[in-house]
């Protein structure tokens, strides 16, 4: 659970990173509850597959990706129409 | 060190206009140090760009790279065909930086992305206060190496004011009076006596009141460069 992480402060800079992503996204004009982050052991199964299904059921609400164009070759690289924010993200908030 | 500040999204994107080609240029120096357009901020200002104008049905080509100096313009040299390539250049180097690039690259259009905001250091992560004025006069020696000019709201030589408050300031609460600074610094020193020497009206003309600066180091010209005026 929160501050019990196994790399100590780990769990708590992940929340950081996961907030940041969210700002960004809202910057973006995408909606910043498209990433979520809950904290679970892995002795809880039934908790994480509700918690999933429920997320699921809410992204499925607000809709597919509108920068998502299914191709997945053109949104590698610097140049590409979309670039993997979680690369950039990366250990910025440690 | 220098701190700044990206701009908001909306001010870089008027800057942007109509440019398609975007380059964006971060600065390996002070900006990344104080987080507003080092490499991570310059790759994260470029997709969200990408992916912001993408959205809003004007997509633009953004791409990002980073030079260690962008104040410099030998560290630029690399980056001619890339600025070459772009319709405008987002530079998130300080205000030192975006022009030393505009001038170095004289046909590109060079935008801020950048408010340059003080010279000062980082109290605690995520926090930078200003501390030096750069008044070309420093006065560090005498006042136990606290500035007056940069930490005093009214940059008194020969404060305190009546109006220091338990060690704050009567202008703005948030600041510790500088000249309580001063004197407990001094009096740790046991230099308390440079206190009875009255400064007199500082010259101003060697800060910025006096005119855009420049310094010359005639030990450090090479043989063969042009003498300049002031050299003469």
């Amino acid at each position: 659970m929160e501050g019990d992480c196994h790399y100590l402060d780990g769990n708590i800079n992940a929340r950081r990173r996961v907030e940041y992503a969210q700002r960004l996204l809202e910057q973006i004009g995408l909606e910043g509850k498209r990433v979520k982050m809950i904290n679970l052991s892995s002795a809880m199964g039934s908790q994480f597959a509700s918690t999933v299904a429920e997320f699921t059921e809410e992204i499925c609400q607000i809709g597919p990706n509108p920068l998502h164009n299914g191709d997945h070759e053109s949104q590698t690289g610097n140049n590409g129409p979309t670039h993997n924010l979680r690369t950039v993200i990366g250990p910025q908030m440690e | 060190m220098i701190i700044a500040e990206q701009k908001s999204l909306d001010e870089i994107k008027n800057l942007l206009g109509d440019g398609k080609r975007v380059l964006v240029v971060g600065c390996g120096t002070c900006v990344t140090v104080c987080f507003a357009g080092g490499e991570k901020e310059a790759g994260i200002l470029a997709t969200t760009l990408r992916m912001n104008t993408q959205l809003n049905g004007d997509p633009k080509a953004v791409t990002h790279l980073t030079v260690q100096r962008q104040c410099e313009s030998e560290y630029l040299d690399t980056i001619q065909d890339q600025v070459s390539e772009a319709d405008v250049v987002l530079s998130v180097g300080c205000g030192i930086g975006v022009q030393a690039l505009a001038e170095k690259y004289s046909d590109a259009l060079v935008v801020p992305g950048l408010n340059t905001s003080f010279m000062g250091q980082p109290l605690e992560q995520g926090v930078w206060a200003e501390r030096c004025q750069a008044c070309g006069s420093c006065v560090l020696g005498v006042t136990g190496g606290i500035c007056p000019i940069a930490r005093c709201s009214k940059q008194l030589l020969n404060g305190p004011c009546g109006g220091t408050d338990d060690g704050r300031c009567e202008i703005d609460a948030d600041l510790e009076c500088a000249w309580q600074l001063i004197y407990d610094k001094l009096k740790t020193q046991e230099r308390m006596h440079l206190l009875m020497d009255i400064t007199p009206p500082k010259d101003w003309s060697s800060s910025r009141d006096g005119g855009p600066r420049k310094i010359v180091r005639k030990d450090l010209r090479l043989p063969g460069q042009e003498m300049s005026n002031d050299e003469r």
